[in-house]
């Protein structure tokens, strides 16, 4: 007697050729995928070394990402929870209440201020991950909401007016200088490294990918996934919040809408990178350098003498040109 | 008596719709109560009508692309591009000006159906791409500064009034009115809810699924750009501040009014009770002083209140008439 | 072949008609007719062929070889809308509606009747409502298809196959989701059919219903048709007999069958969605207890139930003597029970990952697992993968390699692996050899006799019943969500189980 045949197998035999088939070009496409981002940065890099001979000196270049790495913490949290398969809009409203809080509570002391406004940003991401994953509704959305509220609470503590704020230990943060490193510049590149080892030597970082690319087969093999997708909203929360701070740290100042943009662009940064917005694809070094083609994609415009608004034109299109470049290389789901 | 019932129970075919209804009146008598100012009253109807008419066009096309199963972000930079471009256009005169606005809400729309119905982008990539490259050009196009108006003629689109009806509101009307007969009475608009509503029945069926998704793109732009071209009219210049709110506003009032974000569902009537109602709630929290900053509070625990209301109900109302019958959705859900 | 005569005229003839598929072939040289206002039923096991045929009939596959005649012509069907606008229609199993149209829409949806540019909608509510009283079935046509029973939506595609001049209707299972009085429902209905010289295609595991609504019946197996059988005058065993065929494998038979020790997992009282009722048994150390039964009969419900990965209406039960309250499959984990999910591609594997990644997704969340410490090892990871690859003869080209590129066989070795490495007392297998080849088969089963023998429960899923038989300690049979039927190692049988599978039992022994 011959073995029962499911449909699925029929199927499956019939994928496996069309697998084999296509997989030549695929394999050559998805390869590139992975490398595309560095081909662009190293593109940049060479642009801007054209236009301006002096572009490719340790200064500048300090500079240059220096300037990124507010986004580019933000991006870095934004990461670890797009690769579960939800995302964070509120980031661009835990900017500014964290940076309100933080300025706010100042006068207790550097040290507490600070971590009253990362708590904020964990608070947030709690809320987020909690109605989410309760209600399953659209991550999108419920985060669009939480933005809106965290944004209309800043206008109300702030009265629309700025903050200021100064204290050396708080202001070292944003302005203070390692071995010519500035010291955000390195908490990003710090940040980046663990979320770097987390995801790639942790059960929990792995389990990110699990949950990500099935999450109901993750589900099954006994993967908590509840608990580490509450845990990845409240990592994205709490980067922002540290992104507040740096803000703050730097411009002495918060106004609550300091954020604006910053969930699009931490958005654009992961994709740009390779994280997939579907879940499962992604890693913090692939971050940093889609925050970074952001940085340089602005630092050559600049030099090329095009105006601001240029920037926003050929953010999208680059960013369209990757995801349609993205669409083509991967495999079916 | 019947007849007139079946007509509202026609225009309003959800609870939802209902319900929202209800929350109109009640706002309506709610701040009429509490303002010091008189709240009804023909002219301030009239603003108040005048000021929804804008988002209440963009709603009527955002509408149409998330019954079929879409979104669209672009729309508030759209609408912005296209107030720049009829205002630079002017000095050619106002007719060009207006093609040229509307060619480039469609076009934006068609790149956008483009990518989604056959290059299979997620929609909110899809139209984050294209919301961004839009802001930037509506930067680089008015170099940052206000357009002025040159023509007086121009302004009757946004700012004038046909008797005591201002002429926005019109267009808003009529716009409806064609949506409203286009989705309920014609192949395309029903293919628009099956695609929406069940990927899988449209396709066995026959139903270009494609082309449908394309063109629910191609009437957001158009709407986006026909609002831009009545806001520009009526503050007779263009500016760099518009259209960064909308995309969350618009969203609020469409699904209010009965669309979600799972597909298949939204009328004309529903977008329009939507914005209303948040015109309202916005115009009378402004009559009762209460600031920027409450009101954004307020807006902001109201959307996230519909959008678990939304999920929940609408949801489990979908969950339950699938999972009856083991139903699948037929394609992958967008990562939304 | 074909068995009685030829009393009606036929409609639709299949002639030598092969279908291959990569590595299978789904149908050998078929041959068979359907006449005009006749009921055939086609009844096999799973993969016996019959989906093949219909999706010939209905355009969604194209035949290598042989032909298909429509009333004296041939024809070719390239797609699905080819087989429509010859008026071959298909009932499926899931049935697609688009919830918040109408009925009528539903119905004519892709083909509504215009006046100009809109929607003639009077004249299609009209028409809609015409068929639905053809029919002599009550339901509005204006309402929409979202809140319609099974029993109503399935009206409603049989209403919607008749509005396009239909000949031949195709029903897949169609009692899968209906109730006892929906099911003669249908069956009037059916008959209703047959008086006006529609030619009906029936597919069913359900025997009875064979006997109640056909007039023929064809037996497939092993892609081939076995015979046709007039069903006046042919008897359930005879068909069993046919479906099931002469030889039986003998890939496996457990050597040993050790005395089972203490009882690991005992169920009590278990209800599990709507019709999983009152199910109780014990499994115990060093035993294979099998679930069997037709699709649908509740047995996956109940494992899912037991695993956690399903919500438990009520019932109680207990684990290694104590009772537990598993809420999610975490918590399975957390006591030793591991699911190897019966659609493995989409629950039991996650595809694109790499195999030894999958190997280890549960190990690194069990409690007490070297493999769960917060530093992942790759280098740790790797031995443990590469440890089970060797001992289950898994075939790959690197273990890095995505669980999506193995073979079927491969595959449900790598699930086992996953639940090796993480020390399981009760393993529970939901059909765990099905689209397996055969070598694979033989060492899955070997594989099982060595976890017996180390003191593992093992409960089973099957509808294999040559595999039922020779691998299990104790059977149980279920049907319509209850148990009907017990055998122990002396009395199982391959007869036995299919006629309670069926609903006919013989011994049962509750």
């Amino acid at each position: 007697m011959g073995t029962p045949l499911r449909e699925s197998d029929v199927a499956e035999k019939l994928a496996g050729l069309e697998h084999r088939r296509v997989s030549v070009a695929k394999a050559v496409l998805s390869g590139g995928r992975r490398y595309l981002t560095f081909v662009l940065l190293l593109f940049l890099l060479a642009c801007a070394s054209v236009l301006s001979p002096s572009f490719l000196s340790a200064n500048n270049l300090v500079s240059v990402a220096y300037g990124s790495s507010v986004l580019g913490i933000v991006a870095l949290g934004q990461t670890m929870l797009l690769i579960t398969g939800n995302f964070d809009m509120s980031v661009a409203g835990v900017i500014g209440a964290a940076g309100i809080a933080t300025l706010l509570l100042m006068p207790f002391g550097a040290i507490p201020a600070i971590f009253a406004g990362l708590g904020v940003g964990l608070a947030v991401g709690f809320l987020n991950g909690f109605i989410v994953i309760r209600t399953n509704a659209s991550p999108f959305l419920v985060t669009l909401g939480t933005q809106l509220l965290l944004y209309g609470a800043g206008l109300a503590i702030t009265q629309s007016q700025t903050l200021y704020g100064d204290d050396p230990f708080f202001n070292w943060i944003g302005q203070g200088v390692v071995l010519g490193v500035p010291v955000t510049l390195l908490a990003f590149l710090a940040l980046a490294a663990l979320f770097q080892v987390v995801l790639a030597r942790t059960p929990y970082g792995r389990c990110l990918y699990a949950i990500g690319l099935n999450r109901e087969a993750a589900r099954l093999s006994g993967v908590p996934v509840n608990r580490i997708r509450l845990m990845s909203f409240m990592l994205s929360g709490l980067m922002a919040a540290l992104a507040g701070v740096a803000l703050a740290s730097r411009l002495n100042s918060i106004t609550a809408n300091a954020g604006l943009g910053y969930d699009f662009l931490s958005i654009i940064a992961a994709v740009l990178g390779g994280t997939s917005l579907f879940g499962g694809r992604g890693g913090a070094a692939r971050t940093v350098a889609g925050t970074l083609v952001l940085g340089l994609l602005d630092n050559v415009l600049v030099l090329l003498g095009m105006t601001f608004a240029f920037e926003d034109i050929v953010r999208g299109a680059v960013f369209l040109l990757v995801v349609g470049f993205d669409r083509l290389s991967r495999e079916e789901r | 008596m019947g007849g007139r019932l079946r007509l509202v129970s026609r225009l309003l075919p959800s609870g939802n719709q209902r319900a929202i209804t209800v929350l109109v009146i009640g706002l309506i008598v709610f701040f009429s109560l509490t303002t010091p100012v008189t709240f009804v009253s023909t002219a301030n109807a009239a603003n108040l009508l005048r000021q929804m008419s804008f988002n209440a066009v963009i709603a009527l096309g955002v509408v149409v692309v998330m019954a079929g199963g879409g979104l669209d972000i672009s729309v508030g930079a759209v609408m912005s591009m296209s107030a720049a471009v009829v205002m630079g256009f002017q000095p050619h005169g106002v007719p060009v000006a207006v093609v040229m606005a509307l060619a480039f809400g469609v076009a934006v729309g068609a790149i956008n159906g483009v990518m989604v119905a056959w290059f299979d982008i997620v929609p909110f990539v899809a139209t984050l791409g294209t919301m961004t490259i839009a802001s930037g050009l509506v930067h680089e196009y008015s170099h940052d500064m206000p357009i002025p108006g040159a023509n007086v003629a121009f302004t009757v689109l946004g700012g004038g009034n046909l008797g005591p009806i201002p002429v926005p509101v019109l267009f808003m009307i009529g716009l409806a009115i064609v949506i409203h007969v286009t989705m309920t009475h014609t192949p395309f608009g029903r293919a628009v809810y099956a695609v929406g509503g069940d990927f899988e029945a449209a396709r066995l069926a026959g139903i270009n699924v494609a082309l449908t998704r394309f063109s629910t793109y191609v009437i957001s732009g158009f709407c986006s750009s026909l609002a831009g071209i009545l806001l520009a009219s009526e503050l007779n210049t263009s500016s760099t501040q518009l259209g960064i709110d909308t995309p969350l506003l618009i969203l609020a009032a469409v699904i209010m009014g009965g669309a979600s974000l799972l597909g298949g569902r939204g009328t004309a009537v529903g977008a329009l009770l939507g914005v209303l109602a948040l015109g309202l709630l916005a115009t009378g929290l402004d009559g009762l002083g209460v600031q920027t900053a409450q009101q954004t509070i307020i807006r902001a625990v109201i959307f996230v209140a519909i959008v678990v209301l939304d999920v929940v109900s609408v949801g489990r109302l979908w969950a339950r008439l699938r999972l009856r019958t083991g139903l699948s959705r037929g394609r992958e859900a967008t990562p939304m | 072949m074909e068995g009685g005569e030829r009393r009606v005229p036929v409609r639709l003839r299949v002639t030598d008609v092969s279908k291959y598929f990569p590595g299978v072939q789904a149908l050998k040289a078929v041959s068979l007719e359907f006449g005009v206002g006749e009921v055939h039923a086609l009844v096999g096991e799973n993969g016996a062929g019959k989906s093949t045929l219909i999706k010939i009939l209905s355009g969604v596959y194209q035949p290598d070889s042989g032909s298909v005649e429509l009333d004296g012509r041939v024809v070719t069907i390239p797609n699905p809308h080819a087989a429509n606008s010859l008026g071959i229609e298909t009932v499926p199993q899931e049935i697609h509606l688009v919830p918040l149209l109408s009925v009528a829409e539903n119905i004519f949806l892709g083909r509504q009747p215009r006046r100009r540019v809109l929607i003639d909608e009077a004249r299609r509510n009209k028409e809609a409502r015409r068929i639905l009283d053809d029919l002599e079935v009550q339901i509005d046509p204006e309402m929409p298809a979202g809140g319609l029973s099974a029993a109503k939506r399935q009206m409603v595609s049989i209403a919607r196959a008749l509005s396009t001049d239909a000949r031949v209707i195709i029903f897949d299972e169609p009692t899968a989701s209906l109730s006892q009085p929906e099911a003669t429902v249908l069956f009037a209905t059916i008959r209703r059919l047959k008086r006006r010289g529609m030619s009906v295609i029936y597919i069913s595991h359900r025997l009875q219903e064979i006997f109640e609504i056909a007039d023929r019946v064809t037996v497939l197996r092993d892609s081939a048709v076995i015979d046709t059988l007039d069903v006046e005058g042919a008897n359930v065993d005879q068909i069993i007999a046919m479906m099931i065929g002469r030889e039986r494998s003998q890939l496996f038979v457990r050597s040993e069958f050790t005395q089972p020790g203490d009882t690991v997992l005992k169920v009590e009282g278990l209800s599990v969605g709507a019709f999983v009722r009152d199910v109780s048994f014990e499994v115990r150390a060093g035993e294979l207890l099998t679930l069997a039964g037709l699709v649908g009969s509740g047995r996956t419900e109940v494992v899912r139930a037991i695993y956690g990965a399903d919500r438990i209406e009520s019932g109680r039960i207990d684990f290694l003597g104590r009772p537990v309250k598993i809420r999610s499959p975490t918590d399975s984990l957390g006591l030793g029970i591991g699911l190897a999910p019966e659609d493995r591609r989409k629950d039991g594997l996650v595809l694109p990952m790499s195999v030894r990644e999958n190997i280890v997704l549960a190990a690194i969340n069990s409690p007490k697992n070297p493999l769960a410490r917060p530093w992942y090892s790759i280098r740790r990871v790797r031995e443990v993968a590469a440890r089970f690859v060797q001992i289950l003869h898994i075939k790959l080209a690197r273990l890095d390699q995505p669980a999506r590129a193995l073979s079927g066989g491969n595959q449900q070795k790598v699930v086992i692996a996953k639940w090796m490495a993480t020390d399981s007392r009760l393993l529970i297998l939901d059909e765990p050899t099905q689209g397996v080849d055969v070598g694979a088969k033989a060492e899955i089963y070997k594989l099982i006799g060595e976890f017996l023998r180390n003191g593992m429960a093992i409960l089973m899923v099957s509808s294999d019943l040559s595999e039922v038989v020779a691998v299990s300690d104790r059977v149980l049979v279920m049907h319509r969500g209850r148990i009907v039927a017990e055998f122990d190692r002396q009395g199982i049988s391959e007869e036995g189980v299919a006629r309670a599978a069926v609903g006919q039992a013989m011994n049962s022994v509750a």
